[in-house]
């Protein structure tokens, strides 16, 4: 399978959709993660699905430069009462805290000056919240990516391509890409 | 001595799964069942490809185990099992719950808890080691990284790991999870060797 180059797919836009088919998910990550990493110079990258160890692990062994990456990590903080404090990581209370989710997306964004955000997975907001209150805060993420202007991959599975989120989503986003 | 052990083993994770089949069909007012379980002794090295979960995020419970005993134990189920698993706990109709708000996320919670203890006071005897578990919590993933939750907090003095799996359905409906149970201990790293001799 010709493989995707997100610069090129992208172009001038801004905020782009990923759909990922289910069998090939965590390859298509490291690639993505892959891909910013040599595009740009920092990227925020939101976690819903992975452990920050394993995560940051994983890449590395991928030969992802990890030191380009903050990350938001949205699922630990469920497992490990109090995380261990670390520098390019913020621990957040669960995927189903979407204010929390925003406010860190957005402060981060501007005080890191980070250039690309990579958020992984917008199918995992639909385990905890019905589809209008996340489209909701969807909605309300993408303006915000848009006042601070990073570049923003959003990762949905393709078996969720079908709901009422990512059809409303296609009209908020620039480009949908298809791996 | 060693085939006593892995007998008694297999009687006691039998039983268990008797009385937590017992315990959810009373808590859901619906017969819940469990099969018998499989008993695995594993390296750690092992563990990642024995526990990976299907390519699809899941949702479960996840508990450390503190004490004698370390370890974590922890339920995965699909998601639409998930969801239907929280009908059933919580007397809806079929298909009402479409997302694990936090009533919902709270019952399977609960139905946890009662699962776990199910399972580890009588693996705690059997093993004469004290161990307590945490309070279960939710978590979703991505099936291959199920394993980073059943590999958490699990020290390096450990090599062998009891792995119990099995699947439970709820009969009549779509429901079929995967529960997923993990010990170690330095205390019994011989009587785990004993037993993988036993039971491979």
């Amino acid at each position: 399978m010709p493989k995707i180059n997100l610069k090129k797919e992208l172009g001038d836009a801004q905020v782009a959709l990923l759909i990922t088919p289910n069998e090939r998910y965590s390859e298509i990550i490291v690639d993505v993660a892959k891909q910013l990493a040599s595009n740009y110079k920092h990227i925020c990258y939101v976690s819903l699905n992975k452990l920050y160890d394993p995560l940051v692990k994983g890449l590395a062994a991928n030969k992802v430069d990890v030191d380009k990456f903050f990350f938001i990590d949205c699922i630990s903080r469920g497992v490990i009462k109090t995380p261990e404090k670390i520098k390019n990581c913020e621990f957040l209370s669960g995927p189903q805290a979407l204010t929390e989710i925003h406010i860190s997306i957005s402060k981060n964004l501007k005080a890191k000056k980070s250039e690309a955000l990579l958020f992984d997975s917008l199918s995992t907001l639909l385990i905890y919240e019905r589809e209008t209150p996340v489209t909701r805060f969807v909605h309300g993420l993408i303006g915000a990516l848009r006042e601070v202007g990073s570049k923003s991959f959003l990762t949905v599975l393709e078996g969720d391509t079908k709901g009422e989120l990512v059809k409303s989503l296609g009209m908020f986003t620039d480009r949908t890409i298809h791996f | 001595m060693e085939k006593t052990e892995a007998g008694a083993l297999k009687e006691v994770v039998g039983t268990a799964s008797a009385d937590i089949s017992a315990a959810l069909s009373t808590l859901a007012s619906k017969r819940v069942e469990f099969a018998p379980p499989t008993i695995t002794v594993a390296s750690i090295g092992e563990l990642p490809e024995l526990v990976g979960g299907p390519k699809k995020l899941v949702v479960g419970t996840y508990a450390p185990i503190y004490g004698q005993m370390q370890g974590n134990v922890s339920m995965i189920l699909p998601i639409q099992s998930a969801l239907l698993l929280a009908d059933v706990l919580r007397k809806k109709d079929p298909g009402s719950t479409k997302a694990l708000l936090e009533e919902d996320r709270g019952a399977i919670m609960e139905a946890s808890n009662m699962l776990f203890g199910t399972y580890l006071i009588p693996l705690g005897k059997l093993f004469n080691i004290a161990s307590l578990y945490g309070i279960p919590r939710m978590v979703s993933t991505f099936g291959d990284s199920v394993a980073d939750f059943a590999l958490l907090g699990l020290g390096k003095e450990i090599k062998h790991v009891l792995l119990l799996r099995t699947n439970f359905t709820v009969p009549g409906t779509d429901i079929r999870g995967d529960f997923i149970l993990l010990l170690a201990a330095k205390a019994i790293e011989e009587r785990l060797e004993g037993i993988k001799r036993e039971v491979g």
